[in-house]
């Protein structure tokens, strides 16, 4: 599965050799050898990763079938997920185990940081998110290393500090797909070559800066280099990316209002298939906000309200109702995702999507027994892989496989204790 | 929680190598006995609770983690909570000797750390001082916060070095933020000015909805609008769009009807798309009844920017349907009426004083007249047409006839003020280096000198308070004065008594804190601390379930965390007791706020001061509506969120968190089981009760008040249960035509953990102003990390300490507390 091995060129190991960092396409003598020539052009393709946020879990009871495996019974929100059967996998009896009870740990749905750093709300010490570990990776491969998206900050670099998302669906259709005026990227080109300037400034002032400080602050700063030779990497790639002309799309962004939840969330899966498809980048998370406010035929209470419905009946149908439209809504974008054709292969199959929640029950704060649902990316799939939900797999795991399956080797990742085996 | 056994192993394995750390004659004699005979049978090689294992920890009260055990250790005994009740007492003299030693040994070590590499290591401003401070340079709003990532907390705060790592997402985004807020001090365009009026007509003719509410909410009366509802967003109340960015006189010419000559209350909201649904309230103004009034306010507006306007205290259209079925002829509810609305301006000054912090008198002209001189051509005349996309076309731009002399001089300037103290020239001269390489490349003369002035707002010098080990210089001490009390730089007067080299002298000292308080930019750190400490940050987090409590309403949460923040400033100016927190005959109350709690004869939309009779059960911060709000969701109340509030923010003594795999209670609001009744099965389980006994009885103190600070007598039922008895309904007291069914009577008093029992919040708080030091030594707790930006350290304890013993002569003063916080070896010390 994990196609590295010692006869094999890292790409990005060619890549940095040869001065240049971006946009050669695979050669074959960085596959591994042997392959015929379908296996080739597979191997050839790049695989994706979309992580998938949302707050206030999803209602357990209506999610979970009782069975396990392919053939489980339909639950009200498995019949929703009809059009994508076989393309995806409902997990229940995982989440990040340990994690304290509250809204807060949501920080930490993609990191899986030790619960140690997710104690306490007024005390937040996270890690390195999915998104980004994987970005690190495969990122300089596109013109932007992935895309953090949506309504709050959940992805984490190495130091614990939040990535800030983009919140604005035209700013990313913008910047992804409509190429400037020749002012404009000149301009640009600029910015970029001023912004290499200042850093290099900033560099040389945090070093003699640090000559004159105490020994702990003077590690402090030494580990401020690092961020500054990530952010020039940064710049570089944009630097390299910056006269080439964007792809082109035919797709118009629109501006939704705030109670036009479900229309805002399919927007952002087009622009994220359109992403992907695109190959402007192969990393994206996207996280969903509260549906309060908003305008669904027959809701009448605010999402987060209905979330915390303490067994009221009633409460309990409006939840239904946003979430049913929200899970047709990932149906379709799962559905888009497959009938996007990739040099004769299905988009999906090379994409691993992830749809989780922090809140295994929101009503109760619990963090345990979270909804996740694994869609594409060539795994298979299991309809319903069901572990014990009183003694829960580590959310990690499935990350790691997640991970592995972008072809990265890593032994580990948040608190795995061993990579998900059972999705083939 | 594997990673706590190995921090075990690892200490384990440190204790063979760090014996001589310590002064181990003492601990063998003062602490390892007493460890032996108390501890070890229960945190020892056998058995380890709470995975604690004392037996081999080493003597090294050096090294962090080691340390940070140590001090617990220390904790729990020195608060008696170990040994616990169930175990053999130690005796007084095994107890002063094993926490004399400790106690020693911790400070001594934690002081001596401080001396060397002092207790605030380095650290970036954070987001909120970033903006600040880039708003006091170039005197202007400049609006990039949220362009910088979010910053991380520790120990409560968000400007703690700790949590306040630079990433390469900040590299980036403050080359970003600094290009944003540089460029809008240049004005686009030269000055233009238009008023721009709408008649009521104009703004029927003008919406479908508007039109179309006419007779069922809206009517027009001769040449005036009247809505008897809050309108919705797109409902037409919408002000003309702003021609081009400024600052504006928005005007209403109104009046209140059927009000019984009370004022009425006019929002003037803006709507930010995609964030919130319910706008930001930039103004509200009170109404007079009867007679056409024009209300005035100015504000800050972009280009193409629409305000809305509504009547706050107007019912929604659902409120009123029943009575409006045959429209509204025989209506008699209360309604506002306008005959005109208007917008003038820009009316700033342009260029405006950023400008001139940028660019001194250096001229404006337009780009096409700056391209025109440089081919030595005749320039255009430029006509303004008004419109907008003229001047982003050919936009104004600086324009020198010495641009290397003038570069040169003003990023000196700029330099200088913005590193907050005389820059050495070898910077400075990078600095313009940066400009005179750009001016050589054939940049303009504007953007070799912004991208010089980017490089500034980059540079580490700016970005870090990088002090050194030891007394902070004057510079650094205006520093840290500006950025806790204003929240960003020093002004040009605490720069000139650094450069003097006085102002770290006491009187000098506490000269400028009065100053720097009567400033309006501490209401910066009022909002800060408060937003933090109160969590008023939070006040919108949830919205209240419209079904339950319907008389919530924005302007209800627009008032509610003013009062809070009126109520720390008067403690805070007038030098009264952190007591007052707990409980005070006195607060700030609006009309709204007075209509909620039940206080009559409060009229408008202005705070003011009240007196809190005692049948009100109000007084302090524990019962003013915003607190009660952050601590519940929107639905129903939690006496273990509200308690471990209370322990957390009020009383400064945090219960643990909970071991993992305990069972949670799952929250049932069908009525079949009180809240206590879950919580005795809770606290039956032993690993529960020996926090929830602590936790549990605020919660209980507070359960008299709903979720959004109502008092209460009853839980309130949303729907009438289905077979068995039928709920009463009944009408709200402070809200006579809401009703709603009866549910369960509250649940309230508690004893507490020590046995003294209370019926309700008034007794409770007694109990709690029985421990004034504990009440002032949590205040001066969160004050001194919020002012130094450093989590609390062990040899902090002696001066905390000190500061309650010198407070409680003069009934533990706020304004005393911060000035002796000021005046203290940790805020004047790295």
């Amino acid at each position: 599965m994990h196609f590295l091995n010692s006869r094999q060129l890292s790409r990005r190991h060619m890549l940095r050799a040869a001065g240049v960092a971006l946009g050669l396409p695979l050669l074959d003598a960085m596959l591994p050898a042997g392959l015929q020539a379908g296996e080739k052009s597979e191997a050839l393709m790049p695989r994706r990763m979309v992580l998938i946020g949302r707050p206030l879990g999803l209602h357990a009871p209506f999610l979970f079938p009782e069975k396990a495996g392919i053939d489980h019974e339909e639950t009200r929100y498995t019949k929703v997920l009809q059009p994508i059967k076989g393309s995806y996998t409902v997990i229940s009896g995982i989440s990040h185990v340990g994690y304290p009870q509250g809204h807060f740990p949501e920080v930490a749905l993609f990191t899986g940081v030790s619960p140690a750093g997710v104690r306490s709300e007024r005390d937040i010490r996270n890690t390195v998110s999915v998104d980004y570990f994987v970005a690190d990776r495969v990122g300089r491969e596109t013109r932007v290393p992935s895309l953090v998206l949506g309504s709050s900050a959940m992805s984490w670099n190495y130091k614990g500090v939040a990535n800030p998302a983009l919140g604005s669906s035209s700013q990313v259709f913008k910047q992804l797909f409509v190429t400037g005026t020749p002012d404009e990227i000149a301009r640009e080109v600029r910015r970029l070559d001023d912004g290499q300037s200042i850093l290099d400034g900033v560099r040389d002032q945090m070093k003699s800066l640090s000559n004159k400080l105490s020994a702990s602050d003077r590690d402090r700063i030494d580990l401020f280099a690092s961020s500054i030779r990530e952010a020039e990497q940064r710049l570089q790639q944009d630097q390299a990316w910056a006269q080439k002309p964007k792809p082109k799309v035919d797709y118009k962004v629109q501006n939704f209002e705030h109670a036009q939840m479900i229309e805002r969330e399919r927007q952002w899966y087009d622009l994220v298939r359109l992403a992907l498809q695109t190959d402007s980048t192969r990393v994206v998370l996207l996280m969903h906000g509260e549906g309060n406010g908003a305008k669904i035929p027959g809701l009448n209470i605010n999402h987060h309200d209905a979330s915390h419905h303490g067994q009221d009946e009633n409460k309990i149908e409006q939840l239904a109702i946003v979430e049913e439209a929200e899970l047709k809504a990932f149906a379709d974008f799962i559905t888009d995702m497959k009938k996007t054709d990739e040099n004769g292969k299905s988009l999906l199959d090379k994409s691993s999507i992830v749809l989780a929640s922090n809140l295994g029950n929101a009503s109760a704060h619990k963090t345990d027994n979270l909804p996740v649902i694994l869609a594409g990316g060539g795994f298979k799939h299991q309809g319903h892989l069901a572990f014990d939900r009183k003694s829960n797999k580590q959310l990690s795991n499935l990350y790691l496989r997640m991970i592995h399956q972008m072809g990265i080797e890593a032994p580990s990742f948040g608190c795995s204790n061993g990579a998900l085996s059972d999705l083939g | 929680m594997h990673h706590r056994f190995a921090l075990m192993i690892a200490l384990s394995a440190l204790a063979a190598c760090s014996a001589r750390s310590a002064d181990t004659g003492s601990f063998e004699k003062s602490l390892k006995p007493f460890l032996a005979k108390h501890c070890v049978d229960c945190h020892g090689s056998e058995v380890q609770k709470a995975r604690l294992r004392l037996d081999n920890l080493p003597p090294d009260f050096k090294t962090h983690d080691v340390a940070e055990v140590w001090i617990k250790a220390f904790d729990k005994v020195h608060q008696g909570q170990m040994p616990p009740a169930t175990e053999e007492r130690p005796t007084a003299d095994e107890l002063a000797a094993a926490t004399s030693f400790l106690k020693k040994e911790l400070h001594q070590a934690s002081l001596a750390h401080q001396r060397s590499e002092g207790r605030v290591s380095v650290r970036r401003l954070n987001r909120t001082e970033y903006d600040y401070t880039l708003s006091d340079l170039l005197e202007m709003n400049v609006e990039v916060k949220d362009l910088l990532p979010d910053d991380n907390v520790v120990a409560g705060f968000d400007n703690i070095s700790e949590g306040l790592d630079i990433s390469s997402a900040h590299f980036l985004r403050y080359q970003e933020a600094a290009d944003k807020a540089l460029h809008s001090a240049i004005p686009l365009r030269p000055k233009s000015h238009s008023i721009v009026r709408k008649t009521a007509q104009q703004l029927v003719d003008g919406n479908q909805a508007l039109k179309k509410a006419i007779g069922s909410s809206v009517e027009m009366r001769d040449q005036t609008l009247v809505t008897f509802i809050k309108q919705q967003r797109y409902s037409g109340l919408i002000f003309p769009s702003a021609p081009t960015s400024g600052i504006y006189k928005v005007r209403v010419s109104a009046y209140a009807v059927n009000t019984n000559g009370a004022s009425t209350p006019l929002v003037f909201l803006f709507f930010n798309d995609g964030v919130r649904n319910e706008g930001e309230a930039r103004a509200v103004l009170n109404v007079p009844a009867d007679k056409a009034t024009v209300l005035e306010i100015e504000t800050y507006l972009r280009f193409q920017d629409k305000l809305n306007f509504n009547g706050w205290a107007l019912p929604y259209d659902n409120d009123i349907k029943s009575k409006t079925k045959d429209g509204l002829k025989n209506y008699t509810g209360p309604g506002l009426a306008i005959e005109w609305i208007e917008l003038e301006g820009p009316i700033n000054e342009i260029p405006g004083p950023g400008y001139r912090r940028l660019f001194g008198d250096t001229p404006l002209k337009a780009r096409s007249v700056v391209e025109a001189e440089k081919k030595n051509a005749k320039p255009p005349t430029i006509k303004d047409s008004g419109n907008e996309y003229q001047w982003l076309n050919n936009p104004l731009i600086p324009v020198s006839a010495d641009p290397q002399k003038d570069a040169e001089r003003l990023i000196k300037e700029f330099a200088t003020r913005a590193l907050r103290r005389p820059a050495n020239d070898g910077l400075i001269s990078y600095f313009t280096g940066f400009a005179t390489d750009r001016l050589n490349k054939g940049y303009l003369f504007r953007d070799a000198v912004l991208t010089a002035y980017k490089a500034v707002l980059c540079s580490p010098h700016f970005l870090l308070f990088n002090e050194l080990p030891g007394k902070l210089d004057d510079y650094a001490v205006a520093a840290r004065l500006s950025y806790f009390l204003w929240r960003s730089m020093p002004d040009q007067a605490l720069l000139d008594l650094a450069a003097k080299g006085t102002l770290s002298k006491k009187e000098v000292l506490l000269a400028q804190v009065e100053r720097m308080l009567a400033d309006q930019k501490a209401e910066r750190f009022v909002d800060d601390f408060t937003g933090q400490w109160l969590e008023l940050r939070k006040i919108n987090a949830t919205s209240p379930d419209p079904q339950l409590y319907g008389e919530f309403d924005q302007y209800l949460l627009w008032s509610m965390p003013q009062e809070t923040r009126l109520f720390f400033s008067e403690i805070l100016k007038n030098d009264l007791s952190v007591t007052e927190f707990i409980h005070s005959d006195w607060t700030f109350v609006n009309e709204r706020l007075a209509q909620h709690y039940g206080i009559k004869g409060v009229a408008g939309k202005e705070m003011r001061k009240v007196t809190l009779a005692p049948e009100l059960h109000r007084g302090g911060v524990l019962t003013q509506g915003s607190v009660l709000k952050v601590t519940a969701d929107g639905t129903r109340t939690s006496p273990i969120l509200r308690g471990k509030w209370v322990l957390e923010h009020i009383i400064g003594l945090p219960p643990s968190p909970p071991p993992p795999d305990i069972p949670s209670i799952e929250p049932d609001i069908r009525g079949a089981t009180t809240i206590r009744q879950q919580l005795e099965k809770h606290r039956d389980i032993k690993a529960c009760a020996s926090c929830h006994m602590h936790i549990d009885p605020p919660g209980f103190a507070l359960e008299t008040y709903d979720v959004i600070g109502g008092w209460r007598e009853f839980y309130r039922v949303a729907k009438q249960p289905q077979g068995g008895k039928k709920l009463e309904q009944v009408a709200l007291e402070n809200y006579p035509s809401r009703k709603t069914l009866k549910g369960l009577p509250v649940e309230k008093g508690d004893k507490t953990p020590d046995g003294r029992p209370f019926k309700d919040i008034d007794e409770y708080k007694q109990i709690l102003l029985s421990d004034k030091d504990q009440l002032a030594r949590n205040v001066v707790q969160k004050l001194m990390v919020f002012a130094t930006g450093a989590d609390l350290q062990f040899a902090d304890r002696e001066v905390v300490e000190e500061i309650v013993a010198s407070v409680r002569k003069n009934n533990y003063g706020l304004r005393s507390i911060l000035k002796e916080i000021v005046c203290s070896r940790v805020f004047l010390n790295k």
